[in-house]
């Protein structure tokens, strides 16, 4: 659990407070909040640093950095997502396996 | 050997300091990690440039290099590949991104657990059912949200409870902690997040933190502690009273009772869960001569030597 000085301090100060409020009002960086200020996880601070190389050391503008941490969001839930399915699929009794695996191999192929 | 920072980033020895930043950033578009969830050897890629770009973009590094005076190959002066921009052992977002840390960024904004399976199966066979809106609302919804941090007991999670939190604009909201609340677990209130102009209103995301708790340990629904019990207890057998979240209860310990055993209180855990109990068996604080004389006479009528018992059961 850390403050915002010390997830400033854990990315080496690769920017200042007033930027990763900018982050965080954004929406590109969300710690959780308790009864008086943020705090940072670790999943926040290796937010923190891609938000920086995406933002900072590649010069990707505003709008770049939306769409692509939107799509990034959307493409990392699909997989979460993908995988609970097949954890589901996998406590299946073998002739529903089988049945999945059937109807994908008649489904038509995706181009 | 391509472990020169100038192959690495596919520029001439002559590059000014703009096209070694123009290099880099167009393969770090390429080769980030977070960027290549499926592909673990981009990793490895990445540290290469990101090592190579610290190098040559700092001019004394740069210098010291062109004159040969460290090289890049993976010597202690310039650890090639072992240095990335994040400093040591770095851990990329995509190490978190699925697992239950990540929720907090996907665009739900919560875990995925049975009842959303509504929603996932929405999702998947035609347009999102549960935020509503084209993506470009829902992107901007996201920013909308508000995540909080709440710290409860951890018989407030057992038993449930109504917590009050307050929100950065001073209003406070009242919270039901459902019986049995896991740790880490999300609760979402629909519509507290923060509110703009046009109806675009987020959510407010409470992540539950349970304290630990000094006597009992929670497995899922079941609850394990250990409890005491005298010599005499154990040897003569005895009730005693053991305390469970919802209270004490009498437990018959039987005559005989070895250290370790467990006895289970059936439904006394969380939610219909179990309580297990522990006994352990401990001695009086002194030995007192009444205790050794009787110890005394009944080895002397007994031949019991619990080492030789055990050698005969595994023979």
């Amino acid at each position: 659990m850390r403050r915002i000085d010390e997830a400033l301090t854990e990315v080496d100060h690769l920017i200042d407070q007033a930027i990763l409020e900018d982050f965080i009002a954004r929406g590109w960086v969300r710690p959780l909040r308790d009864q008086t200020d943020y705090v940072f996880e670790d999943v926040d601070i290796s937010r923190i640093r891609l938000v920086c190389e995406l933002h900072i050391e590649m010069k990707l503008e505003f709008d770049a950095v939306d769409i692509i941490l939107s799509l990034m969001d959307q493409l990392y839930e699909s997989r979460s997502r993908f995988d609970s399915i097949m954890e589901a699929l996998e406590n299946q009794p073998e002739d529903v396996r089988l049945s999945v695996i059937k109807s994908l191999q008649t489904a038509p192929p995706l181009t | 050997m391509s472990k020169n920072p100038y192959d690495i980033l596919g520029i001439s020895k002559t590059a000014s300091d703009e096209q070694i930043k123009a290099a880099y950033r167009k393969l770090a578009k390429i080769h980030h990690p977070d960027l290549n969830p499926d592909n673990k050897s981009e990793d490895d890629k990445f540290k290469e440039i990101s090592a190579a770009y610290d190098l040559l973009k700092d001019k004394e590094k740069r210098t010291a290099f062109d004159r040969g005076e460290i090289d890049g190959d993976g010597q202690p002066k310039w650890p090639g590949g072992a240095q990335s921009a994040g400093g040591k052992d770095r851990q990329y977002y995509r190490d978190f991104a699925g697992g239950p840390e990540g929720a907090r960024y996907s665009s739900s904004g919560g875990n995925i657990n049975p009842e959303d399976l509504e929603d996932i199966l929405g999702s998947m066979f035609g347009g999102r059912t549960s935020a509503g809106g084209f993506e470009g609302v829902f992107r901007q919804q996201q920013s909308l949200d508000v995540h909080y941090r709440l710290d409860i007991d951890f018989m407030d999670a057992a038993l449930g409870a109504q917590k009050q939190i307050t929100m950065p604009d001073g209003k406070n909201l009242k919270i039901m902690i459902a019986e049995g609340v896991k740790d880490g677990q999300k609760l979402r209130l629909k519509g507290k997040g923060h509110k703009m102009p046009g109806d675009l209103q987020g959510d407010a995301y409470i992540e539950i933190h349970v304290n630990p708790h000094k006597v009992f340990t929670r497995k899922g629904r079941d609850i394990y502690t250990d409890v005491p019990i005298g010599v005499h207890e154990a040897i003569l057998g005895s009730t005693i009273e053991v305390d469970t979240v919802h209270g004490p209860v009498k437990v018959k310990i039987p005559q005989g009772t070895d250290s370790g055993k467990k006895f289970r209180l059936k439904e006394k855990g969380i939610k219909g869960g179990d309580h297990y109990v522990s006994v352990q068996i401990v001695m009086p604080d002194k030995i007192d001569e009444d205790l050794k004389k009787s110890m005394t006479d009944w080895v002397k009528a007994h031949a019991y030597n619990p080492r030789k018992e055990k050698r005969k059961k595994s023979a």
